[in-house]
């Protein structure tokens, strides 16, 4: 099995609204995709249609290289949008339910999970009780019930604080490395997935306008060299004519920004030495995954 | 299925409505039944109010029969609110991302909610067959023995019980809210009398035609002796409000 989920054309309209218009995602087992975009942007929508919440208009789901939708599904510990509980039941019943659901066999899960998101102590504390943390925690729990081969978490650290963020993200994380567990996440905490994502998808208006590896964001956000040196005007013919560059600007009298060779700087500061210029320091000025997305999707600087 | 049923009637038996509506049932039949026998037993004392009622005292059965039907409202009332709860708590989304079939959840709530209706009923027999026992005890004579046209009365009653019990499920799957599936089954349940009165009375007075609706209404279908005719009807009604219910949940996304 290489590919957990795979869409083809997915489109899901309301009456004249296009929601999901022609989406190609492709999901590989072991990736962590961070599923980025705006509010209304269609993300849960994508979701609900993946995990058999919502029908399709149009276009083909595949799950664990299978069209069978409902076998797969079973597969899936999904937590959308926010988690979803009997208030009056205890932590520990509504885990039951979940793994009376699922027709598990060993009981002693409920328990392993429970203490697995920190919650152990709380297990017959009625969920109507629960602070909107301990409701999340306790949705993952859910979600991790039946060992599922995928998890879709629809904003799965809303409402933590900042020690359970860095818990569940540690938990993510280990859940990924060590059981191989794929995981669709959507967040709009978006240096927390910067943090956990192998992959990224960014959709906007329904449509999915960039798919990109971790390891490409962090070519695409090193975005230019910042240089400082005793000569600008000498070490702006240098860049010309030996670097064969005009890709950089003078920010004032001693500083440039290079927008070339952000992957070797080195290359920079040893011609322009050679060349007798002191540079008294180079760095990468880059952004981070909120300022990427922004860019990508026309929202101008965070700082704006 | 059976993994969404078990998960159903275990929601159900601790559920809030179950216990609140099957102890209404118990008061509710105590009261009733403790009335309804105080009465008979008052009769059977009184040559002058026997006389008035022609020498008959209904049997137990038919009584009893009598005091389900009164308290189908609170089974209503239960499957309603059991069947939005999932609804309004979101735990459909639970089940519905499990890769369950829609048939077979809403199956699973029709079969839990008449489960829940025949304990209703159980717990309405034993009420009122106690009190009847307690109240009249042998004073009147063959009052416990049941006929043939009680066990077809029963038939009919459980059929019509679970007419209403479908389309408490349907009005659930389509306002997906408690209230307003509440307030239009209970509106339905109380008001059909009325309204197929009222239409009669048009029929009659207006159209001038000699037609009666009332023997294709769910309260009155197998209230004459034509017990075949209305048995069809209703169950012409369950497998119309199951398929409505059923279509309904298909096809309108999860939220």
């Amino acid at each position: 099995m290489e590919n957990v989920l795979k869409t083809t054309n997915l489109t899901k309209t309301f009456s004249k609204k296009v929601a999901v218009k022609n989406v190609n995602m492709n999901i590989k087992k072991g990736d962590i995709y961070g599923f980025i975009g705006k509010n209304g942007a269609g993300k849960t929508t994508l979701i609900k249609m993946i995990v058999g919440l919502s029908s399709q208009t149009s276009g083909n789901i595949e799950l664990f290289d299978s069209k069978k939708l409902n076998e797969g599904r079973r597969k899936i510990g999904t937590v959308i949008e926010s988690p979803a509980f009997a208030p009056n039941l205890t932590a520990y019943q509504n885990m039951y339910i979940q793994w009376k659901l699922l027709g598990s066999k060993d009981k002693s899960i409920i328990k392993e999970t429970l203490a697995l998101v920190g919650l152990s102590s709380v297990g017959n504390k009625k969920v109507k009780k629960f602070s909107l943390g301990m409701k999340q925690r306790l949705g993952i729990a859910m979600a991790l019930m039946g060992n599922p081969e995928f998890l879709v978490l629809d904003e799965p650290t809303n409402g933590l604080d900042p020690e359970g963020i860095v818990e569940i993200r540690h938990m993510l994380k280990k859940l990924n490395e060590e059981k191989g567990i794929t995981m669709l996440i959507s967040s709009h905490i978006l240096s927390e997935l910067a943090k956990l994502a192998t992959r990224y998808g960014i959709i906007n208006n329904g449509e999915i306008i960039e798919e990109f590896s971790d390891n490409e964001l962090a070519k695409r956000c090193n975005s230019s060299l910042i240089v400082k040196v005793d000569n600008v005007k000498k070490a702006y013919e240098i860049l010309k004519d030996e670097l064969k560059t005009e890709n950089f600007t003078v920010l004032n009298e001693n500083t440039l920004e290079i927008n070339d060779f952000t992957d070797n700087p080195g290359l920079v500061n040893s011609t322009l030495s050679k060349s007798d210029i002191i540079v008294d320091s180079i760095s990468n000025k880059s952004i981070d995954l909120e300022e990427y997305f922004m860019q990508v999707i026309g929202g101008g600087n965070k700082d704006d | 299925m059976i993994n969404i049923l078990k998960t159903d009637f275990y929601k159900a038996f601790r559920a809030t409505s179950f216990w609140v509506t099957s102890t209404l049932v118990i008061l509710f039949s105590l009261l009733e039944s403790f009335l309804i026998f105080w009465g008979f037993k008052m009769t059977v004392d009184n040559a002058e109010l026997l006389d008035l009622m022609g020498n008959y005292i209904p049997g137990f059965f038919q009584a009893v029969l009598g005091i389900i039907s009164q308290n189908i409202f609170l089974s209503g009332i239960f499957a309603c609110v059991f069947a939005t709860s999932d609804f309004t708590h979101g735990t459909i989304k639970n089940i519905a991302s499990k890769g369950y079939r829609r048939e077979y959840i809403y199956a699973s709530k029709f079969i839990t909610t008449l489960g829940v209706t025949i304990i209703h009923f159980i717990l309405c027999f034993l009420t009122s067959f106690i009190t009847a026992q307690i109240v009249i005890g042998n004073k009147i004579p063959d009052f416990f023995k049941y006929s043939n046209y009680d066990i077809k009365n029963i038939f009919a009653l459980s059929l019509q019980i679970i007419a209403y019990i479908s389309l408490a499920l349907l009005l659930a799957m389509l306002f997906r809210s408690t209230g307003p599936t509440i307030a239009t089954f209970l509106g339905f349940i109380f008001l059909e009398g009325t309204f197929i009165e009222l239409i009669d009375q048009f029929i009659n007075h207006v159209l001038h035609q000699n037609f009666s609706i009332s023997a294709y209404s769910i309260s009155r279908a197998v209230a004459d002796s034509y017990m075949l005719r209305g048995s069809i009807v209703i169950l012409i009604y369950i497998v119309i409000f199951t398929l409505i219910g059923m279509y309904s949940f298909n096809k309108r996304d999860i939220n």
